[in-house]
């Protein structure tokens, strides 16, 4: 489908946000277009977005964008006006499966913070302190496996299985095919927008396909935890109750659902992209094997900062509001562009520069705060800190020239990175 | 100035603005803990070592609610 835009119904200017073409230029000429509509139209309307999964008759609705961070951070905070119980994802899925796959990201209070509150204990920093060893073993174990090769993909065999390895432990999947086809749905639910991952299926298939496995195995396990309730975080959605009513098992799956892909498909991303800046800038790759103990917090902030893993978040408004003069009415949708938000020139001096020493980072690489802040942060923080250590201690000249980029407007993934290092010796 | 006499920050801490979110005591450990019941931030160390400025501004930075500040 090839649909030739009139330039009056882009964004601005030569700038259209709903192409899908827009999302398959390279990040340098995005993140230009960002700095345009930042400096002269921050608040902008575009069409509806290029979609494929949803018929053109449904998807009718435009949205606005807000492109400043001081705004993406009060739309966060505000979630009576800015309202995600419509979805979240600037492509609407169609309702029933919004309800399927979004959990409580696509809910407000009160029902969101009772289904947030389940696992929210596993996930607080605090534990995450004590988990801290737990998460660097398993980064020691996995680098171990890599790291006398000497070459190959590090996305394929350290980014993904990194973040997978830890939620099947923490949700308690077995080894074995369950687990692998979990994970491996988890890791392509949002593929949809990517022409190659999808091949001869449509953007929709490739959605339903990898929903249907990760409900099955919630089905699966299910009835199992609630006859033998285990310390971990299925046992734990199994048996929760409110009101003496558990969760249904389409409520436990489409939970499932979304933890999983935020757990599997962002820091990933995240792991990547650092040996893609890392490889890009060698001063800085220098900088940090001087002193990875004293520069890791650091890298780890501004390798969020660069890379945001999820461009966006959308919200519907409640309300008419206003916001840098910009009348939007209620009903309509509102997407929160955290890809420009931490390149904003009145937040961060010299936004485009890859700097691990930068002072202040205020990023909003997990969102602008607010309810839905991302219940992982620490878990992610904490999980690229174990595995960067680890890299840039024991294999500290690994370089990667060809990423190769996931296309599509909200997951800003790399789907391979062929890498060379130095080999380990065997210890 | 207090820092310049005394070698040491001052913190302070909005808990009005605190969602206890937590990414504070990730980054600074001695200065900020949160308060399990209340689930807010309490500062363990309002007046911490100028060594902890970097792991200070950090945690200032990486609170989403921006409650954090370095007055002095
Ligand atoms: C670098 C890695 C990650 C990034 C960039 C990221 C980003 C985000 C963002 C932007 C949001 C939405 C915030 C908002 O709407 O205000 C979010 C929500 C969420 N994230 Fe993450 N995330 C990451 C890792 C993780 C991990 C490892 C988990 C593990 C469980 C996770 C679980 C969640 C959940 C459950 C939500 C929904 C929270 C809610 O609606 O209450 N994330 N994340
Ligand atoms: S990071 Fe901010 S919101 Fe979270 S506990 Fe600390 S002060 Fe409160």
């Amino acid at each position: 489908m090839t649909i030739t835009a009139p330039a009056s119904i882009s964004t601005h200017g030569e700038i259209d946000l709903s192409a899908r073409s827009f999302w398959a230029k390279s990040a340098a000429e995005r993140d230009a277009a960002f700095v345009v509509l930042r400096r002269e139209n921050p608040v902008p309307w575009s069409r509806p977005v290029e979609s494929e999964l949803l018929p053109p008759e449904l998807n009718t609705r435009g949205f606005w964008s807000l492109t400043k961070q001081e705004d993406i951070r009060a739309a966060s905070r505000n979630p009576a006006v800015f309202s995600s119980a419509d979805g979240v994802i600037m492509e609407s899925f169609a309702p029933e499966m919004t309800e399927l796959v979004q959990s409580f990201i696509a809910m407000d209070a009160p029902r969101h913070t009772q289904l947030r509150g389940i696992t929210m204990d596993a996930f607080k920093p605090k534990n995450m302190r004590t988990l801290e060893g737990w998460i660097r073993g398993h980064a020691r174990d996995l680098v171990d496996e890599v790291a006398g090769r000497g070459e190959g993909d590090f996305a394929v065999l350290v980014s993904k299985v990194l973040p997978a390895r830890i939620f099947s432990s923490m949700f308690g999947l077995p080894p074995g095919e369950m687990n692998d086809r979990t994970v491996d749905a988890c890791q392509r639910l949002l593929a949809y927008t990517d022409p190659e991952t999808c091949g001869d299926k449509s953007g929709l298939e490739i959605l339903a396909d990898a929903m249907t496995d990760i409900h099955l195995t919630a089905a699966e396990m299910i009835p199992e935890r609630r006859e033998n309730p285990r310390e971990d975080l299925m046992s734990w959605l199994a048996n929760a109750e409110f009101d003496g009513e558990k969760m249904t098992d389409d409520e436990i799956g489409a939970f499932l659902v979304m933890v999983g892909v935020a757990a599997n498909d962002t820091t990933r991303h995240a792991s990547a992209q650092a040996i893609h800046f890392f490889s890009q800038h060698p001063d800085q790759r220098q900088l940090l094997v001087d002193d990875v103990p004293g520069r890791i917090d650091g890298a780890v902030e501004e390798v969020l900062r660069c890379s945001h893993p999820l461009n966006h978040m959308r919200r519907t408004l409640t309300e008419d509001v206003v916001v840098r003069g910009q009348q939007m009415l209620a009903g309509e949708n509102v997407v929160l562009w955290y890809c420009s938000g931490n390149r904003d020139e009145e937040v961060f001096d010299d936004p485009f520069r890859f700097d691990i020493e930068r002072s202040p980072n205020p990023h909003v690489t997990f969102g602008g705060g607010g309810p839905h802040y991302c219940l992982g942060a620490a878990l992610a923080r904490t999980t690229l800190k174990s595995l960067l250590s680890e890299v840039y201690t024991r294999i500290p000249d690994i370089h990667a020239s060809e990423p190769d980029f996931l296309i599509g407007n909200f997951s800003n993934g790399i789907k391979r990175l062929p890498a060379t290092w130095t080999p380990e010796k065997p210890r | 100035m207090p820092n310049a006499l005394t070698g040491h920050l001052r913190v302070e801490a909005n808990r009005d603005r605190c969602d206890g979110h937590g990414q504070c005591l990730l980054a600074a450990p001695t200065v900020f803990d949160v308060d399990e019941k209340a689930n807010k931030v309490i500062l363990l160390d309002p007046e911490p070592v100028e060594g902890l400025r970097a792991a200070v501004q950090r945690a200032v930075s990486m609170c989403p609610m921006g409650a954090l500040e370095i007055v002095g």
